[in-house]
């Protein structure tokens, strides 16, 4: 990034004074996080105000993280750990870094939290909103499917009583690489990072975990993008970093594309230095975490999304400072009543535990048309269960090259077993009702049972949810085609909800 | 069947308004004489909720730009009259008073006279523009939209959404010379260089159960008056405005795609609804391509009327649903088509492609142009400078600078700054913000209140593929509860409130506020005139049919149990008894067989019918599904019987 008229140099000199200075013009209260150069640990949450003065809020905490400042700019939910050996719990506090209140227990690490639109639950009038969270959490206990790191999945949880529950916790994904930096969409959706195959893409799910979609990033490409933001309306534009290592602590070049349309609209933003960490500014502009170098520490900028250079809001060498979050009051983005759980839309007994999955057009697949799939020629559907190995010991952890350990499918750390098959019908279309809540790949079948091909990423059905997918792969700009498919017609979904076959390697 | 299903979308559910109960006195219907375009009841509860403002609100709906270019004529449906706006002054000039709901406008060859259609009265005003007078009112059709200057100097044409069909006027003699069969509702008229009129359609023909629906786009030789073409386009509903190209090449319709065929599961990737741009060649046997006017993460919806820019280079469109006029890139959409002289060079399987190709508009639209609430009808300025944009829920026309692409100007017609309970629940109802990425509006499957004419597989209490159901008007429903094709909503609140944000809209739908304002506007949706029902009482087929009604023995002298009349679960005034009844029409994709008994309030304009829209129209219910009498007695009647029996209950 090119840097303005006022440096990082003389960032440094007033530091020395104890505060630090309002170079940029940033007339509102910031909140960041400042890491110790030296140390994997010992984040803290510092508060600055316009004008350039600074306060640690979290000098009782080891180390806290992760900043999300509620939609009336008056709380804060962070990441924090009392003592170095305790895990990461999501604690919530005013924006004065007063009255903190540990919001999760037992959770691992639980990192990343996010305000959600205040959602109701409460069927059937569902009148009765609440607040609501999400983060990520290694609360299971299990290897991601590189056992690389405890696998971590998003959670929903509120922040009040339903019913006669203290609150609700929901896990609302269920891939088996990893998903981290999740954020919030004016829309409602959560935008996070998932891991896919050799690194993470963007994807999309409803709050609640419905409606996992891909947004933007291949699952073959090695490029991961993370930490993404929206940009306030009218731009609507989404910022990430982007890298082929570990872009959310080593940063990588800043990239957008248009929330218009997504998957075709990518541009690079800068490359120079390393970039992490963006947020939005109310007016539409960004400030963000950025150094020069390997060797010199990051500090924030504001960043002229036209002009494309920087000036200095925070730098000081002694520091990272990243994860800058405006203290300022933000739109709140779309509520949605999920179809899920105590929700659901399926009135039907047994289904609090399954979910309806129809795929229209098997067929209608860029790697089918690729791998010259004749129609017709898929007879059945397998859907394929991975099942993480469990946590036995920390030290466990592997680093096959990734040449090897990210193209292997399935994950060579995941056991997989059958959920069962069903019928592909002559139009292409299958429908099933599917054990929810489980992670799970398609196969397509020829009649002989030989696999013609299979899916290279984790999909699954919320409990209680029903799903429909225009075809396997397709061009996500299509649209489905409004027809009744011959699976729908039979009316009755093949059942892949009894008790699924013993844990062993898919075929 | 719910309401959910019915209003498919949000207010789908909203057939009958579950009030009934303890929601204070029930109003007395108001019945009206209206001569030949039939008697007028209002059964809604709109006197519950209006206000003395609520009748002051303009809600301009059409526009028409003189040729000399000094003034704009502006049809209010909501006060009954013809506004006069002088340009470039952009004040109101005059108001001229005509029927009920005014529409079409088209001004005589001299300039002299405006015509003006009258949808409630179907009937053409004819305006005297030096006096400022109706000069006489010509009787058409039924529900009469759309207008155009014939071949003939003395020739228009009217088209009937009422009666599927075209008036061919004589504007000398001022009557009505001859009728031309159209679509199932035709809406919007275009005339071509060659004479020939294009025709859009706003409900499909009638199609094979659990197909998709098709819209009609009817070419009437204007020389000869004969119709010369029947041009089917599939998958296609609501057809309103439509234009014709100044270079000759397309005539454009905008309409909407519906995916009701689909299990409702999912807003996201265009699962429920979207919206486009028909695209039809003028030459003879011309092909047809949709090009979607929506973007991957977010919908145009409910797009209204359509015009092109003088040269052709550039076509405007109203969003109504997002409070946006669309701003098409004509070269570039005839690009991407591929058109070469006058053809469109794609082949049916690119074509079939590009109408689900939601990434496509990035190629032809050109801007999006926020405007005031709920933008209708478009007009060119004589010099084609200027766009005007009818905001009809906001009485104001936008004025648009057409190569800047610039808002200029807003004129305020004079309507109420106030905002009523109704006027708040009209927005409302016509906004797609309440859905996920906006993708549809109440409005989207409610067009004027009724219905889009589709069966929707709503997926729930069962799974997708078991549950589907007609969606059915607003028209009237107030005090029709419960609603719900299983009779399970007992209010509008409920139907419209959170179930429907659940199942259709992806949203968290209305707060308490919003909802009652809606429920107010639909409570206050009143029936349009019942042109079967004549001022001077029961025609006498009508007579015979209410014996076979009411009757308590069959044409062999059996006795017809009280439970199997039709009188029954029908009665007067509304046509249902407000219970759930099973009358054999279990389908093997229905869970049970338990429906609730819907309303026969102008039951005419809504077909198709039954709880899963299986007949298109009322003959087949009992012909053909009712073998067993379970659905009345009625297969004693001969043909000449169950004809009166249809013609009076026509008359509720």
């Amino acid at each position: 990034m090119r840097l303005g008229r006022t440096s990082a140099a003389l960032g440094l000199l007033l530091m020395t004074l104890g505060r630090l200075p309002a170079a940029a013009e940033l007339e509102m209260s910031l909140l960041y996080v400042q890491a110790p150069l030296t140390t994997s640990s010992g984040e803290q949450i510092v508060l600055r105000l316009p004008g350039g003065e600074r306060r640690v809020l979290t000098p009782d905490f080891a180390a806290a993280a992760d900043p999300c400042v509620s939609f009336d700019g008056q709380q804060v939910l962070f990441a924090g750990r009392r003592r170095t050996t305790d895990g990461w719990e999501i604690w919530r506090m005013q924006a004065d870094g007063s009255n903190k209140r540990q919001v999760t227990v037992d959770m691992a690490d639980a990192r990343g939290p996010v305000w959600l639109a205040p959602a109701a639950v409460n069927a059937p009038n569902f009148d009765d909103r609440i607040e609501w969270i999400t983060f990520t959490s290694t609360a299971k206990g299990v290897w991601d499917e590189r056992q690389r790191a405890p696998l971590a999945n998003l959670y929903a949880m509120s922040l009040a009583p339903v019913g006669e529950r203290p609150f609700v916790l929901w896990q609302t994904t269920y891939g088996l690489g990893g998903d981290r930096t999740p954020t919030v969409l004016a829309d409602g959706r959560v935008l996070f990072a998932s891991w896919q195959r050799q690194g993470y893409g963007l994807m999309t799910i409803s709050w609640a975990g419905e409606n996992l979609n891909p947004f933007y990033g291949s699952h073959d490409g090695l490029l991961s993008q993370l930490s993404p933001v929206e940009l306030p309306a009218p731009s609507r534009d989404i910022i990430f970093v982007e890298a082929t290592g570990d872009a959310e602590t080593e940063g990588g070049r800043l990239a957008a594309v248009s929330m218009r349309r997504p998957l075709h609209s990518w541009r690079l933003l800068a490359d120079d230095g390393a970039y992490r960490t963006p947020a939005a500014l109310p007016e539409g502009g960004l400030v963000v975490a950025w150094r020069g170098s390997d060797t010199s520490s990051f500090g924030l900028y504001e960043f002229d999304l036209r002009a494309g250079r920087g000036t200095v809001v925070v730098d000081d060498p002694a520091w990272h400072e990243f994860q800058p979050v405006p203290l300022v009051p933000r739109s709140t983005p779309r509520g949605r009543i999920p179809t899920v759980d105590f929700a659901s839309v399926l009135d039907v007994e047994g289904f609090k535990q399954a979910g309806q999955l129809q795929c229209l057009n098997v067929y209608e697949s860029d790697r089918a048309e690729r791998s010259g799939i004749l129609a017709g020629s898929i007879r059945r559907v397998r859907l394929v269960e991975g099942v993480p190995l469990p946590i036995l010991n920390p030290a466990d952890s592997v680093a096959l090259p990734e040449s090897t350990a990210d193209l292997l499918w399935p994950p060579a750390h995941v056991q997989t077993r059958s959920l069962g098959e069903a019928p592909v019908e002559a139009d292409g279309s299958f429908y099933v009702n599917v054990a929810g809540d489980r992670p799970f790949y398609l196969e397509t079948l020829d009649e002989n049972g030989g696999v013609l091909g299979a899916m290279r990423s984790w999909m699954w059905v919320r409990a209680g949810d029903q799903r429909g997918c225009v075809g396997c792969h397709e061009n996500k700009e299509l649209t489905p085609e409004n027809r009744v498919t011959e699976a729908l017609r039979r009316a009755r979904p093949m059942s892949l909800v009894g008790d699924v076959l013993p844990a062993e390697e898919a075929p | 069947m719910t309401l959910s299903q019915r209003l498919m979308g949000l207010i789908l559910a909203l057939t009958m308004t579950g009030v009934g109960l303890g929601c204070g006195s029930q109003p007395e219907p108001q019945v009206t004489a209206s001569g030949e375009s039939g008697s007028y009841r209002d059964l809604s509860r709109r006197n519950l909720h209006a206000t003395a403002v609520d009748d002051l609100y303009l809600s301009p709906l059409q526009l028409l730009s003189s040729r000399d270019g000094h003034t704009l004529y502006v049809a209010c449906e909501g006060t009954d009259e013809i506004l006069l706006v002088g340009l470039p002054g952009h004040r109101v000039t005059g108001r001229i008073k005509v029927g009920r709901q005014p529409f079409g406008m088209l001004l005589s060859d001299d300039g002299d006279e405006l015509y003006v259609s009258h949808r409630w009265d179907d009937d053409v005003g004819i305006i005297d523009l030096r006096s400022r007078e109706m000069v006489a009112r010509i009787p058409v059709g039924e529900d009469p939209h759309g207008l155009a200057q014939g071949s003939a100097e003395n020739e228009i044409y009217v088209v009937n959404l009422g009666t599927d069909d075209v008036s061919i006027v004589d504007t000398d003699s001022r009557r009505e010379v001859r009728r031309l069969g159209a679509g199932n509702a035709p809406f919007g008229i275009a005339a071509v260089a060659d004479g020939r009129m294009f025709l859009s359609s706003q409900y499909s023909n009638p199609a094979a159960f659990r197909s998709p629906p098709a819209l009609e786009l009817t070419v009437i030789d204007g020389e000869a008056g004969i119709v010369r073409e029947r041009r089917p386009l599939p998958g296609t509903v609501i057809g309103q405005g439509i234009a014709a190209d100044p270079r000759g090449r397309f005539v454009v319709t905008a309409l909407e795609l519906p995916k009701n065929l689909l299990p409702q599961t999912q807003v996201y990737q265009g699962w429920m609804v979207t919206f486009a741009l028909a695209f039809s060649e003028v030459l003879a046997g011309g092909r047809t391509a949709l090009l979607l006017i929506d973007e991957p993460q977010q919908y145009f919806a409910d797009p209204y009327d359509v015009a092109f820019a003088a040269d052709g280079g550039r076509l405007f469109v109203t969003s109504s649903g997002v409070d946006v006029v669309t701003v098409i890139d004509v070269d570039a959409a005839a690009n991407v088509l591929q058109m070469r002289a006058g053809r469109i060079g794609l082949n049916d399987e690119s074509i079939r492609r590009l109408a689900r190709d939601l990434g496509a508009s990035s190629a032809y639209v050109e801007a999006r142009i926020p405007t005031p609430a709920n933008p209708k009808g478009l007009a060119l300025a004589a010099d084609g400078s200027r766009l005007y944009v009818a905001c009809r829920l906001a009485d104001q026309i936008l004025v648009i600078d057409t190569e800047a692409l610039t808002v200029i100007d807003s004129i305020d017609l004079g309507g109420p700054e106030q905002v009523t309970r109704l006027r708040q629940g009209a927005r409302l109802f016509h906004f797609a913000s309440i859905s996920f990425q906006q993708q549809m509006s109440c409005n989207t499957c409610h067009p004027e209140n009724n219905v889009d004419g589709l069966v929707y597989d709503i997926a729930v209490d069962g799974g997708m593929g078991r549950n589907l159901v007609d969606n059915l008007s607003l028209r009237g429903l107030a005090e029709t509860a419960p609603f719900k094709w299983t009779g399970k909503n007992p209010n509008l609140q409920r139907q419209e409130g959170p179930r429907a944000a659940q199942l259709f809209f992806r949203t968290h739908g209305f707060n308490a506020d919003q909802n009652e304002a809606i429920v107010a506007y639909i409570e206050s949706i009143p029936q349009r005139p019942n042109r079967h029902r004549r001022a001077a009482g029961l025609t006498p087929e009508q007579r015979r049919g209410k014996q076979q009604f009411e009757r308590q023995r069959d044409n062999l002298g059996r006795y017809i149990p009280v439970g199997n009349r039709c009188v029954t679960c029908h009665p007067q005034p509304f046509g249902t008894d407000r219970r759930r009844h099973d009358i054999g029409s279990r389908a093997a994709h229905d869970r049970n067989g338990v429906f609730d008994t819907p309303h026969l309030l102008n039951v005419y304009e809504r077909p198709p019918f039954l709880h899963d829209g299986r007949c298109w129209s009322l003959e087949e219910i009992w012909t053909q599904h009712n073998p067993a009498d379970t659905h009345g007695a009625t297969n004693d009647m001969n043909k000449g019987q169950l004809n009166a029996l249809i013609e009076y209950i026509k008359t509720f």
